[in-house]
């Protein structure tokens, strides 16, 4: 009873608190990240699991926390706002050779992000770009100047 | 130079429109779609099996064990969860007291395999002996209760005799879940 | 003995529980696959350490589940229908122009996942894709329509 609201209220606030603070630069997320998101999430199962750590109990967590992420997926594929809720949206970095400015000043990202995405598909230089994209997972996707 | 062993490499992935290579085996996937649905309908039903109680620490877990002269009642959780801490509440009616006392026995196991790691009231004597504990608790008032706090150290199906000096003697059967 | 039992457990569960909950997470995982192996990974894992805090429970533990882990890649190799299992199948999203509905729907997976991809891949539009692939490990491929046409 407790272990299955807990762990229904814990996964939610488990994936604000991702969501919030993973959209970062790069595909990974930072080592930052990471540790705040390891701290939430082993006091929310600390919480979660109570003083009965028997695998009774932890089984019926599991199975909660999935059935929340198929019901959730579910959701994101019927309600495509549920989608931009839970994933977010595509942004728009770069176009035609103009910064989108304010969406990189409130992404915390820098040309050198953009940058560092567009080497890896062997871009030299910037104006090589023709769109950069954040996309949803948090990586940038760059799309080539045509020659 | 060491030879490794070496085979040609043949057209062995299975091929979409005879022209893209992707091996995907669609008999496959649709038994698995078919499981994955069966599968998580049962795990759904086993939460709400969980909701209720029926593995422990729910509302079908509690139970109440009385003899027929109302001496001793016993409220406890027929289904227990191995490590997870519980009460068991016995409550004494008249039958039970005598001279200002109750003189309670219950079966080794309640130690040995229920955990039980304190009586609350702390009884004036406990002796052990005759494969189980006996109490004496010094009763002012009634309705007079006893409680224990259990910790189950193994899972398994165990008996747990209750005996009161004055009242017939109950057995529970509890159920401690891995 | 009861620490190698719930590691062994704990580790096939989660297998199954992660296999079937939907969509596989691949290598870029969202932040919201991220947040359900997390959550399930922590839970079974209170449950497999137990009361028994040891230092010997804990090595005990890792090396059953590494145990478990080899004998099941081990029988994957040899057993063709457990790989299908534990891995799946490539599954074609994507073909002749058309999506592949069921597939799409099964594994939720929506159009925009794939153009996330095909602009990965430096692709524009979708009509510039020929095949878009959902592979075993949870990543879609995408293979552009030749130039020429």
């Amino acid at each position: 009873m407790h272990t299955i609201l807990y762990a229904i209220c814990g996964y939610f606030f488990l994936l604000l608190v991702v969501r919030v603070l993973s959209r970062r630069p790069g595909s990974q997320m930072t080592p930052f990240e990471f540790v705040i998101i390891f701290l939430v999430g082993g006091v929310i199962i600390l919480a979660t699991m109570g003083d009965d750590r028997s695998e009774t109990n932890a089984v019926c967590a599991v199975m909660t926390v999935g059935l929340m992420h198929r019901t959730v997926s579910w959701l994101k594929t019927r309600y495509p706002r549920m989608g931009r809720v839970v994933d977010g949206t595509p942004l728009v970095l770069l176009e035609n050779g103009e910064w989108h400015q304010d969406i990189m000043r409130r992404l915390q990202l820098t040309d050198v992000d953009v940058m560092a995405a567009a080497r890896t598909k062997g871009v030299k230089e910037l104006a090589e770009i023709k769109y950069a994209v954040l996309e949803r997972n948090g990586g940038i996707s760059i799309i080539k100047q045509k020659q | 130079m060491p030879s490794t062993s070496t085979k040609p490499v043949e057209d062995s992935v299975k091929k979409v429109n005879d022209e893209l290579a992707v091996g995907s085996d669609l008999e496959f996937q649709h038994k698995w779609w078919r499981f994955t649905r069966g599968l998580w309908i049962f795990f759904a039903a086993v939460i709400v099996a969980d909701l209720l109680g029926c593995f422990g620490r729910g509302p079908l877990a509690n139970a109440t064990a009385r003899t027929p002269d109302n001496g001793i009642v016993v409220k406890y959780e027929r289904i227990e969860r191995y490590g997870a801490p519980s009460i068991l509440r016995i409550d004494f009616g008249q039958p039970a007291i005598q001279n200002g006392q109750v003189r309670l026995w219950v079966g080794e196991s309640l130690v040995k395999t229920l955990g039980a790691q304190r009586v609350i009231p702390q009884p004036d004597q406990s002796i052990v002996g005759a494969g189980g504990i006996s109490y004496v608790f010094p009763i002012s008032s009634t309705p007079a209760s006893v409680k224990f706090a259990l910790q189950p150290v193994a899972p398994g199906i165990y008996e747990l005799p209750i005996r009161a000096a004055g009242s017939p003697p109950i057995n529970l059967r509890i159920f401690v879940m891995p | 003995m009861a620490g190698v039992l719930r590691g062994v457990f704990g580790y096939c569960f989660l297998v199954l529980i992660v296999r079937t909950a939907g969509r596989r997470p691949g290598k870029q995982i969202a932040p919201f696959e991220f947040v359900f192996v997390f959550f399930a990974g922590g839970l079974t894992l209170t449950a497999m350490v137990g009361d028994d805090r040891s230092l010997t429970n804990a090595f005990t533990i890792i090396i059953s589940i590494a145990l478990t882990h080899l004998v099941l890649a081990y029988l994957q190799r040899r057993w063709k229908t457990l790989g299908l299992i534990i891995d799946g199948t490539p599954l074609v999203l994507l073909k002749n122009g058309k999506w592949q509905v069921e597939a799409m729907r099964h594994m939720r997976i929506q159009d925009d996942d794939v153009m996330a991809m095909a602009r990965d891949n430096g692709l524009e539009r979708l009509d510039q894709v020929a095949y878009a692939v959902l592979e075993r490990n949870g990543e879609i491929s995408v293979i552009q329509t030749p130039k020429d046409q």
